[in-house]
């Protein structure tokens, strides 16, 4: 206060100042400051319609990733993509849905779980429809919230691909350090034979990457290609699984569809442009 | 690069100045931290930008915040500032909705 004051009055203001500010009540209720961001989303109209479990969510995941910022295996691949991207694609269609379903309860509040038969029993009949018979009809909020999970995976293992060099240079590795089933699409029936698999291996180790390599050597370290390479495999394999979530519908409806038109800026593939059609 | 271009078609309604502030200061930092998220907010109607662009900018501020600091107890003050912040956000309008529906009766009573 010494320095900053030239004038002993202007000390004095400032000394009142700071009194002032300690005795006022948002000093005393340590009411955070009001950041823009804050301010934002206090007046938001959408503000009613999105609810505080995701934003929760979305700062634990954050955290726990900050403090531990290597994957053991897919699964914590998948949390981490549950609490960030998910929670934020919930959070958007919050937004476009506009209002309780009725009887209260907030529309995409829940995030997705799979409970083992989203698929059908061959992998590939999608949302309970696919059949020829039955008319097309309009997807619920279940099944938005579906495809989102999975877009979300998808999403998440392309951030982090992009940031292998990022994290390397701060010898942080983000390559899961054990991938569950050796085919191809592990995630899509995780967590049911999870850890029961008897093909348990690891792409890091089964590629036989060192992070000490990734570390040293960057781009030429030996496993690396191999282990990227699965990662997109497993990507790719989400984003199917997402695009068919809406397979037996009349596709995603139009208010949801800037959420998933995210897609496109980051995998610019034919099959997502033509979801962006619909 | 105007950071306000966003704006004049964000809304109908005109925006109250600190609204306008702050979604400026949002659209900013998504544009240069996440420049790619840009681009599908045009997609979205105007009444909904503004959230799709606030929730863009909190993925960015909660996602940048391990490279800002380098000490973990930093960072975790950092992440429970915005847990507050949140908490903050969300009192604020439970006392607006719980305020209006115990005496929404009262503006139909008094015309």
């Amino acid at each position: 206060v010494i320095r900053v004051a030239q004038f002993a009055r202007g000390g004095a203001t400032h000394v009142t100042f700071l009194a002032e500010l300690t005795r006022s009540r948002a000093f005393s209720q340590s009411r955070p400051p009001p950041h823009p961001l804050a301010t934002l989303f206090s007046t938001l109209p959408q503000r009613p319609h999105l609810s505080s479990y995701h934003f929760t969510r979305l700062i634990n995941a954050r955290e726990a990733h900050f403090l531990n910022p290597s994957f053991a295996s897919l699964q914590d691949l998948a949390d981490y993509s549950a609490g960030t991207q998910a929670s934020l694609l919930y959070l958007l269609l919050q937004a476009t849905a506009g209002g309780a379903s009725g009887g209260g309860v907030l529309r995409h509040a829940k995030p997705f779980e799979h409970v083992g038969n989203e698929h059908g029993e061959d992998g590939l009949g999608f949302g309970g429809g696919g059949g020829a018979g039955k008319e097309m009809k309009e997807p619920d909020d279940l099944t938005l919230d579906h495809a989102a999970s999975h877009l979300a995976v998808a999403t998440t293992i392309a951030i982090l691909l992009r940031s292998i060099p990022h994290h390397a240079a701060k010898r942080i590795n983000v390559i899961p350090m054990e991938i569950g089933s050796s085919s191809c699409s592990p995630l899509r029936r995780f967590p049911a034979n999870f850890h029961t698999s008897p093909f348990a291996l690891d792409p890091a180790s089964r590629h036989s990457l060192k992070e000490e390599a990734l570390f040293r050597q960057g781009p030429s370290a030996p496993g690396l290609r191999e282990s990227v390479a699965t990662l997109v495999g497993i990507a790719e394999a989400e984003l199917r699984t997402s695009r068919a979530c809406f397979d037996g519908t009349t596709g995603i409806p139009v208010r949801a569809a800037p959420v998933f038109l995210s897609a496109v800026r980051t995998f610019p593939s034919p099959d997502f442009v033509s979801l962006a059609e619909t | 690069m105007r950071p306000t271009s966003l704006l004049s078609s964000s809304s109908t309604a005109p925006l109250p100045g600190s609204l306008q502030k702050s979604l400026a200061y949002a659209t900013q930092l998504v544009r240069s931290s996440d420049a790619d998220a840009i681009y599908p907010s045009y997609f979205y109607p105007s009444h909904v930008r503004p959230a799709y662009l606030a929730l863009r900018a909190f993925n960015v501020e909660l996602a940048t915040i391990d490279d800002q600091v380098s000490n973990p107890m930093v960072g975790r003050m950092r992440y429970q500032w915005w847990r507050d912040a949140v908490k903050g956000a969300f009192e604020v309008s439970r006392v607006v909705r719980v305020f209006s529906r115990e005496f929404g009766w009262l503006a139909g009573a008094l015309g």
